[in-house]
């Protein structure tokens, strides 16, 4: 790696130059004088907080919007594109982040899209070269994955890799990754990286945009930082570090991100909120027991397939355990649903805000409003203004930004709408809030307040259970860990004074 | 793609400016546009379109249609589509009838049609969220089956119905200068109106259409409240059908043929979405507004049924294409 950046401050072969583009929309300025330029087998970051102007960048080089000026130099030449076709066919690709896999094809199939292999009959695609292929392209990259497997039969993580490969075989000499470890576990992040390593000994460019930074530090050769549109700077990773990162990501002198709840594990107060009792599920759980107490923030994390989300599932009502019991404040539960859940005052927020915790279409009232409907109605009827003004107040608690209360919830920003979603849950007091990945894909910004809340929340002795495979958001807010392993508890650790992250690591893969 | 990805990204940060705002205020509005150009475009041609007498008519000859529609309209919210009312509205109108034929007693014929169609929508709902076959198939079926059903009670026969009262109360009589048909479709209209804009059942209707997934993890009982459309648009295709076959005099097994595209169109037209969790009854009215003086507008002007058909296709097509494809 030394040598390799010697090499690239010697000769200045920039295989990418975005130079002073500007980009307006409708009145606002989305980009101004931007600058950007990417070298030969250099892997480099973009950062910003949302809505930075990295996303707007990235669309225009990749065709899907047009600039308003500025020049566009790639291999030297200067190019103008006007659609996404242009700038596939310079060899500029992206990894999306929001799959764009097609569930019902096989992983070579999705890999080859739109540039399969024919066979000799006219209109036929040669089916067994493409596997073949496929093969290859994944020996190359030391992956293994049977191509013939459908892609709605794979998890979230090994379709982002299939993704990638997808991306691999289109032979492109400009690859944007966006949050591509955002689904990933820590193994899947590994063989990334290594498949990130291989394409820099290709001489492939990588453009990286992470809200990660650790792994910005663990993979990128050099750093752009934008902020609200314009660049601040463009370093060598090796002149900054993570602090200086996040003051220049955010404009501010950051003080402390750590907002550590400091609950007594008083061993007097015994009183458990929720207790669950050799949980089974299929061959997924077996027999995992624990407890909760008042005001107790648990963080339960583990690979993927180490049982978390059925967990999450179970105690939510979605799933019934084939053997154990849960009380709830010493009582027994059986929770059909989770209408049942939520009635005893536990609360889950789900993983994928999108599809499970929001209505997009609907307004922020709507969305805030409607786990108390009933309480705010009388007799079948909701009062408007009750609705008005209990939604105007968790916008103003939750600190959400937005123009009115009246706004679509898909017009927010990622930060946002997670705290709609939070809000929503906290609009009544929970006894346990349940939450899972509560940060993934959010900026350090919306991260550290989505961690004050839950930290807020346990001070005011709500039990919290934390799902997470963000192993630095538990160590920061978790008052006790489990890490499962195989659908068991394998360890379980107090973190104070807080837990190293290598042990967590290793307790993670079973060790 | 990119247009509208512009103005998301705008409404973010601030407000749109002006020519926008118009622009997006005409989309979402296509309907009323789409009803005042019809309008117009009438009054202008023909000088008996405005007179207070073609008026009533059109909401005379409207209210089947818009009742039906009305009742629709939660189906639709909820991301259900309901084909069976045509078929609904003629079984109630022969349960109506075969009731008051047999007892004399109107009052009890209204309640049984009413039920029958309470029952039918039931069974929709049932199917579709119990059963698990997609509303599409679930009412396909329905409305063969049951329209076979009305069929055979009579052996295809109609049911004809001497009664004053039945006559006056829904189809031909009037309070004031008002027909009963059109006091009915404003009952309706009302009804679903405070339904889906005031109570309870109306928010969880648009959570379930907007997001199943997501109302299922808020707790919502997401198959009851289907099932409640349903059984909502059940008794609304009934009392259609009681209106209607009041106005013959008559109940007939083969009445309401076609009538749940109109209806569909309608509130498609009034700015609801097939996918659900996007739509209001005033838009299903002003949908209904559009299809139904469009109607008598051709009749006035001398076309014939089939150009009517025809105009109306071409009418539900360009709307929908103005008020643009919306990304959720």
């Amino acid at each position: 790696m030394q040598e390799l950046k010697i090499n690239n401050d010697a000769e200045d072969n920039y295989i990418l130059e975005m130079l002073n583009i500007n980009k307006n929309f409708i009145g606002v300025k989305a980009l101004e004088d931007v600058s950007f330029r990417l070298k030969k087998g250099e892997v480099h970051a973009i950062v910003g907080e949302n809505g930075a102007g990295k996303s707007t960048l990235m669309k225009i080089l990749m065709g899907v919007y047009i600039k308003d000026s500025g020049d566009i130099i790639i291999d030297g030449k200067k190019v103008e594109f006007k659609s996404a076709i242009d700038a596939y066919n310079m060899g500029i690709s992206m990894i999306f982040q929001e799959l764009s896999l097609i569930p019902q094809l096989t992983v070579s199939q999705n890999i080859f899209l739109r540039i399969e292999p024919r066979s000799k009959l006219p209109f036929f695609v040669n089916e067994n070269s493409i596997t073949k292929k496929s093969l290859e392209l994944m020996k190359n990259y030391k992956i293994n994955i049977n191509p013939d497997i459908k892609v709605e039969n794979l998890n979230r993580g090994t379709s982002q890799i299939v993704e990638i490969l997808k991306v691999l075989a289109q032979k492109s000499k400009i690859i944007i990754m966006d949050e591509p470890t955002a689904s990933l576990t820590r193994e899947e992040e590994l063989i990334l990286y290594n498949i990130i390593k291989m394409l820099k000994t290709k001489g492939m460019s990588i453009i990286f945009i992470s809200h990660r930074l650790k792994e910005i530090f663990e993979i990128c050769d050099y750093v752009t930082v934008l902020r609200d549109g314009k660049n601040v700077t463009s370093k060598n990773i090796a002149e900054i570090n993570e602090k200086n990162l996040i003051e220049l990501m955010t404009g501010k002198k950051i003080e402390c991100l750590h907002h550590k709840a400091v609950t007594t594990l008083d061993s007097k107060d015994e009183k458990y909120v929720l207790e669950v009792n050799k949980l089974s599920f299929k061959s997924r759980l077996m027999g995992v027991s624990f407890k909760v107490k008042k005001g107790e923030i648990l963080a339960v994390t583990g690979l993927m397939g180490s049982g978390k989300t059925e967990i999450a599932t179970i105690l939510f009502g979605l799933n019934k355990p084939d053997t154990g019991d849960i009380f709830v404040n010493g009582r027994k539960v059986d929770f059909k649903n989770p209408f049942d859940a939520i009635k005893e005052g536990l609360f889950l927020i789900p993983e994928d805000r999108k599809n499970e915790g929001l209505f997009l279409s609907h307004s922020i009232e709507h969305n805030l409003i409607l786990p108390i409907i009933k309480k705010i109605s009388r007799g079948s009827f909701v009062s408007d203004i009750k609705s008005k003004n209990k939604a105007q107040e968790q916008v103003k608690n939750m600190s959400i930004k937005t123009p009115s209360i009246k706004q679509e919830v898909r017009y927010l920003s990622g930060g946002n709408q997670q705290k709609v979603v939070i809000g929503k849950w906290l609009m009544e007091r929970p006894t346990i809030l349940i939450l899972d990945e509560p940060t993934v894909g959010l900026d350090v910004k919306s991260k550290s307040e989505v961690r004050k809340i839950i930290c807020d929340l346990a001070k005011s002795d709500c039990s919290v259970i934390v799902f997470s495979s963000d192993l630095d958001e538990i160590i920061e807010i978790a008052d006790r860990i489990i890490v499962l392993y195989k659908g068991t508890v394998f360890k379980e650790f107090i973190n104070f004074p807080a837990v190293k992250e290598e042990i967590l690591h290793s307790a993670i893969q079973g060790i | 793609m990119a247009k509208e990805k512009i103005i998301e990204d705008t409404i973010i940060n601030q407000d749109l400016r002006k020519k926008d705002r118009i622009k997006i205020i005409f989309r979402s509005n296509i309907v009323f546009v789409a009803l005042v150009v019809v309008i117009a475009v009438f009054g202008f041609i023909s000088p008996n379109f405005f007179r207070f007498e073609n008026i009533l008519n059109i909401g005379r000859q409207l209210s089947i249609l818009s009742i039906m529609a009305f009742g629709m309209t939660p189906v639709i919210i909820s991301g259900n589509i309901d084909l069976s009312v045509g078929a609904t509205l003629a079984m109630a109108s022969m349960t109506t009838a075969l009731t008051i034929q047999a007892t004399d007693q109107v009052i009890l014929g209204v309640i049984v049609g009413l039920a029958t169609g309470a029952f039918i929508g039931f069974l929709n709902g049932f199917l579709s969220t119990k059963g698990g076959i997609p509303s599409f198939l679930t009412t396909l079926g329905m409305m063969g089956a049951v329209r076979g059903f009305a069929m055979i009670i009579t052996s295809t026969l109609a049911v004809q119905v001497y009664n004053q009262k039945y006559w006056s109360w829904f189809g031909d009589g009037k309070i004031g200068f008002l027909p009963t048909s059109i006091m009915w479709t404003i009952i309706a209209f009302v009804f679903i109106h405070v339904l889906l804009r005031y109570s309870t059942l109306g928010r969880y209707i648009y959570a379930v259409g907007g997001n199943l997934r997501a109302a299922n993890f808020t707790g919502i009982k997401t198959d009851k409240v289907v099932i409640w459309s349903f059984v909502i648009c059940g008794i609304f295709s009934a009392l259609a059908g009681i209106i209607l076959s009041s106005r013959m005099h008559a109940a007939r097994p083969n009445i309401g043929e076609g009538y749940e595209l109109n209806a569909i169109a309608a509130i498609i037209l009034g700015g609801a979405s097939l996918f659900g969790g996007k739509g209001n009854v005033i838009g299903t009215l002003l949908g209904a507004l559009v299809i139904g003086t469009l109607g008598n507008g051709l009749i006035l002007i001398g076309f014939d049924t089939y150009v009517q058909t025809m105009v109306r296709g071409i009418v539900i097509i360009a709307a929908v294409l103005f008020a643009g494809r919306e990304k959720v």
